[in-house]
């Protein structure tokens, strides 16, 4: 469209050039510079015509025959004007043999040229940047050829030893035009197989992710049933159906076994909820929440934690009024708090997990800041942003799984609310605080 | 009080002696099926007044032979057995398959793996009640 503009704009500039000059004619005669004229007037209708229909984006496709009609009309109109004018034309067929060489070249690089701007213009609505430029150079070209048959050529007629020259302009256009009609033919074709691969590769994407889906889903099950046994057996064994386990060792062993179970078992709960809510086949169970309860609860169920560990764990609440009342999930924003200060805690050896909540302009922002080792950004990164089972090698230099599944939990839930989270650490040995950021909705 | 008659429709070996098991020290006649297709032929034999109904079925959906719903659906088209109490007692926690069996008409969907063996033994004493 821009360049069908800024053509146009340079005919009718040069356009009205040559009326000036047809009526005060220099350096050719009033004849001379009617004939450039009319040239020009040639290309204003082709521009205006491809103005039109690149601004109405109309498809050509239905007036393909009256179009190429039209088109033929106008072809043999030039033509036969060529030939029933007494212009340089005749006398190059009279003068050599070279002007019907001359003549059959005109042919075909008018239907050439033709030809390229109806395949554009049929079947491609939109043109390619690259493609509607060598549009322009050809059509340019006709324009001078046109021009130089009218104009420049009765200049060479006279002496008959330049005659060569007007063939010789002509296969120079005409290979030109088969350059420019090669290059967009090649254009089109590489951009459609583009287009092609394009849709291959979303399609195999799609389905590749159903096949992930349905996998997971499946996987569920299977995953989930030898657990049924499991802990069921654990269950009535710990609590003594097949009669009292004597001996305090095995009992003890046997606690353990149920406490790894029971992890096993939350952590392909968690998965599995982290997988269906970015699959949206679950929905958040929203209920109005005060979050500073919901923190106050997780901190008492982690005191005892942080107290074997001599660390202290403190809530900061904002001093100036009360927090708003949330819309949450509560079970599942409980993990968010829960796994965040577990984290804490857990990677934490000296001093403390500070929980500030701040109450800002329509959200809520919950800050977990400890004194442990912390972690480099790109770390942060990787958890947060459930890379690290895209990224393996690099992440696993880390830590292994353990952090990351928590974090991605965290990531995936606070997300289904509708909130931010992000980590900051100024890197090993100088703690981490991590911000959850919680719309307040009225 | 004659004991409540529960009907177990489950694949997984270990699963059903568990059960079998749990349920039977509740105090409930349990009896196992391991297939779909026996389930949908036990649907068959209720009709015909071959068997007695059972108070509770417990429907595992992923089957060998099929998907538990087909059992479901067998169930649900008689007047004879439209109105036996079916609970679905599986792992398959998908939501939009959830959706549909409450579609057909379950009464009941229970994650095996999110209950306790007491917790699901107070479940199936209120439903037999």
């Amino acid at each position: 469209m821009r360049f069908h503009l800024l053509v146009f704009t340079f005919i009718i500039i040069s356009w009205s050039f040559c009326l000036y000059f047809y009526n005060r004619p220099v350096l050719f005669g009033k004849l001379e510079w009617l004939k450039i004229t009319f040239a020009l007037s040639i290309g204003l209708i082709f521009e205006l015509f491809f103005l039109v229909v690149s601004a109405s984006k109309i498809s050509l496709k239905k007036f393909k025959v009256p179009l190429i009609i039209v088109f033929s009309i106008f072809a043999l109109l030039i033509i036969f004007g060529v030939f029933a004018n007494n212009w340089p034309i005749n006398y190059l067929i009279k003068l050599s043999p070279w002007g019907v060489v001359f003549v059959l070249l005109l042919l075909i690089y008018s239907a050439l040229g033709g030809a390229i701007l109806l395949e554009r213009f049929l079947k491609i609505p939109e043109l390619h940047h690259l493609q509607s430029l060598y549009i322009l150079i050809s059509f340019g070209l006709f324009i001078i050829a046109i021009s130089i048959l009218y104009v420049f050529l009765p200049l060479f007629t006279l002496p008959r030893e330049y005659l060569w020259l007007s063939p010789l302009i002509t296969v120079i256009f005409l290979l030109l035009f088969i350059f420019g009609y090669f290059l967009i033919k090649r254009g089109r074709e590489e951009e459609f197989k583009k287009r092609k691969e394009a849709e291959k590769l979303s399609e195999e994407e799609r389905k590749l992710t159903q096949a992930k889906d349905q996998f997971i889903l499946s996987l569920q099950h299977h995953l989930r049933t030898p657990l049924v046994p499991l802990k069921g057996y654990l269950e009535k064994i710990v609590e003594g159906s097949y009669g009292p386990v004597e001996n305090p060792v095995v009992k003890e062993k046997l606690i353990e076994m149920k406490k790894s179970v029971d992890l096993l078992y939350s952590l392909m709960e968690n998965l599995i909820e982290i997988q269906e809510l970015k699959m949206g086949r679950k929905t958040l169970n929203l209920e109005d929440c005060r979050i500073e309860n919901l923190i106050k609860n997780v901190i008492e169920e982690l005191k005892f934690q942080a107290q074997q560990k001599n660390l202290y764990l403190k809530l900061e609440l904002p001093t100036n009024g009360k927090l708003p009342t949330l819309k949450l999930d509560k079970r599942r924003m409980r993990k968010v708090i829960w796994n965040l200060l577990d984290n804490a805690i857990k990677y934490t050896n000296r001093g403390g997990v500070t929980i500030r909540v701040e109450n800002q302009k329509s959200k809520i922002r919950i800050v977990v800041a400890d004194t442990g080792i912390g972690m480099e950004k790109e770390e942060i990164d990787y958890f947060l942003k459930g890379r690290l089972f895209e990224r393996g090698k690099e992440a696993e230099k880390f830590y292994g799984p353990g952090r990351g599944i928590g974090l991605n939990i965290i990531t995936e839930f606070v997300k289904a609310h509708g909130g931010k989270v992000w980590g900051e650490s100024e890197g090993w040995g100088k703690g981490t605080t991590f911000y959850i950021e919680l719309p307040v909705k009225d | 009080m004659a004991k409540p008659n529960i009907l177990i429709i489950e694949d997984d070996p270990p699963t059903i002696k568990i059960f079998q098991e749990v349920f039977t020290m509740a105090g409930f006649n349990v009896e196992i099926l391991d297939m779909g297709q026996k389930g949908i032929r036990r649907m068959e034999e209720i009709r015909e007044g071959k068997k007695e109904k059972p108070d509770l079925i417990l429907l595992d959906l992923i089957l060998p032979d099929m998907n538990g719903i087909e059992v479901l659906k067998e169930a649900r088209k008689y007047p004879e057995t439209r109105n036996l109490k079916i609970y679905a007692l599986t792992n398959y926690s998908d939501p939009k398959f959830q959706e549909e069996l409450f579609k057909e008409g379950i009464d009941k969907i229970l994650i095996k793996t999110q209950y306790s063996l007491k917790e699901l033994t107070e479940i199936i004493k209120e439903a037999v009640k």
